[in-house]
């Protein structure tokens, strides 16, 4: 992995306008490698947006470590319905024009409780194994930074459960920044958590007062 | 399966009657067989001139066929190259709008003058009216494959021809064959149209003929043709649709 000399990866942005209206200051963020970082803020604060601006999928990316990858893991699992399990989930190399790691992606499927699933169309699964889909091809990318975008907050409470573990027990040691509104959900993830807040929104370290919680 | 056993029952009643009705007027109102024929003549005619009808229906079958073939290929590269070069679009687009405007047969007169009266000329009407839906419906398809799909893909780093061929054709599928159903309903129209602008073969030719020789039985049973072609044409792209879109439209 590259950067390893560095604890942290520092990504800087620039003011990011939606609608004529500036939404995100700019401001610098790190994210401590090899640790969960979530990143909380009432719905319609940014997050995405922050998110979608490290992503490069909206302008105003100043600067970012050199040579680091990112996985994006959105909130809808966006499998392609006209391609199967397995297909989905090596959607990235082919998508490069690449050989795809056929067998890593069984194996992966198989971790998350899919192998025997491989063949069959999203449709077919129930949103739980959809989502886990999405998390075996987010694993796929092999990316040294992660970013979830609420992605587990589609499913009931149960399946959210054994998403939860499962996640925290596939990314370990992996770096991430995840994106959440439900407070307890991050408390139990994340190692650090970052509050979007302000307009336009700033990321600061997040202090929990008490009584303020974010539905 | 009961209900598809109902619904079966109900058509086949429905056509029951309509067929008794259409015998009793001509034997209750003794209408001659030059003006309205029974029901039985228009099916034995079909049968003794099944050859002719063949022929001339096969003729049309293939017109559509081809026509549709050719206009499906050009329409899904124009639509590609539309969708790329927005430029273009401004350029095309009171070319696309007139197409779609005018009838494509009225044509036929001056294309039969470039052509002559072979296959041609027909083929070149149908492609001229199926071009314009299925250009636009694939286009449409492409515009709208959600844009999430495309950010994931460049969160990927796709390539460009990757994320076209893996992702927006794939995606714009159910809108070319729209566009193409649209098309096939204009098409038996259009050729048949063109075969009473001038033609020497077709079933629109054939009715022509029949009209002039008060051949009424041979026109109704051409009619009957044209019916089941239409169907035909309706069914085919009906075959295409259930099996290249196997998912859900909603997601």
């Amino acid at each position: 992995m590259t950067n390893c000399h560095q604890t942290q990866y520092a990504f800087s942005i620039r003011a990011v306008n939606y609608q004529e209206k500036c939404v995100l200051a700019a401001q610098s963020l790190s994210v401590p490698i090899k640790q969960w970082t979530a990143l909380i803020g009432k719905s319609g604060q940014g997050k995405t947006t922050l998110l979608k601006t490290l992503l490069r999928l909206v302008p105003g990316l100043e600067s970012c470590p050199s040579d680091i990858s990112l996985s994006y893991m959105p909130q809808r699992d966006l499998l392609l319905p006209w391609k199967t399990v397995i297909e989905n989930v090596i959607l990235g190399a082919a998508l490069r024009g690449e050989t795809p790691h056929v067998a890593k992606a069984e194996t992966l499927l198989n971790s998350v409780g899919l192998g025997t699933e491989t063949h069959r169309y999203p449709h077919q699964l129930s949103i739980g194994m959809r989502q886990r889909v999405a998390l075996a091809r987010t694993l796929m990318e092999d990316a040294h930074l992660i970013l979830m975008d609420e992605p587990f907050s589609a499913v009931d409470s149960q399946t959210r459960q054994q998403l939860h573990t499962l996640a925290k027990t596939h990314l370990k040691g992996k770096t991430v920044l995840i994106v959440s509104h439900d407070l307890n959900e991050v408390e139990k993830l994340a190692d650090h958590i970052l509050d979007l807040k302000g307009t336009p929104a700033v990321c600061l370290p997040f202090n929990e007062h008490p009584g303020v919680r974010y539905a | 399966m009961n209900t598809l056993v109902f619904d079966m029952l109900k058509r086949i009643i429905t056509a029951v009657t309509l067929v008794s009705l259409w015998h009793g007027i001509v034997k209750l109102g003794d209408i001659p067989a030059y003006i309205l024929p029974t029901p039985w003549q228009v099916i034995s005619t079909l049968y003794t001139q099944r050859s002719l009808i063949l022929w001339h229906g096969g003729l049309t079958l293939s017109q559509i066929l081809a026509g549709l073939l050719i206009s499906s290929f050009l329409g899904v590269v124009t639509a590609c190259a539309l969708d790329k070069y927005q430029r273009l679009q401004a350029c095309l687009q009171p070319l696309l709008v007139i197409l779609q405007a005018i009838p494509a047969f009225i044509l036929m007169p001056l294309l039969m003058i470039w052509f002559g009266f072979g296959l041609l000329p027909k083929m070149i009407v149908v492609c001229l009216s199926a071009f314009f839906p299925i250009t636009l419906c694939f286009l449409d398809g492409l515009k709208r494959t959600p844009v999430e799909w495309i950010e994931l893909a460049d969160t990927m780093q796709a390539k460009p021809f990757h994320l076209q061929h893996l992702i927006r054709w794939p995606a714009a599928l159910p809108g070319l064959l729209s566009g193409l159903r649209l098309a096939a309903i204009h098409a038996p129209l259009t050729v048949l149209a063109a075969d009473w602008n001038g033609a020497s073969h077709g079933l629109g030719y054939l009715i022509m003929v029949c009209h002039g020789r008060l051949q009424i039985d041979l026109m109704f049973a051409c009619l009957l043709c044209t019916i089941l072609l239409t169907l035909f044409l309706n069914g085919g792209i009906r075959w295409l649709q259930s099996r290249f879109i196997f998912w859900p439209a909603s997601s």
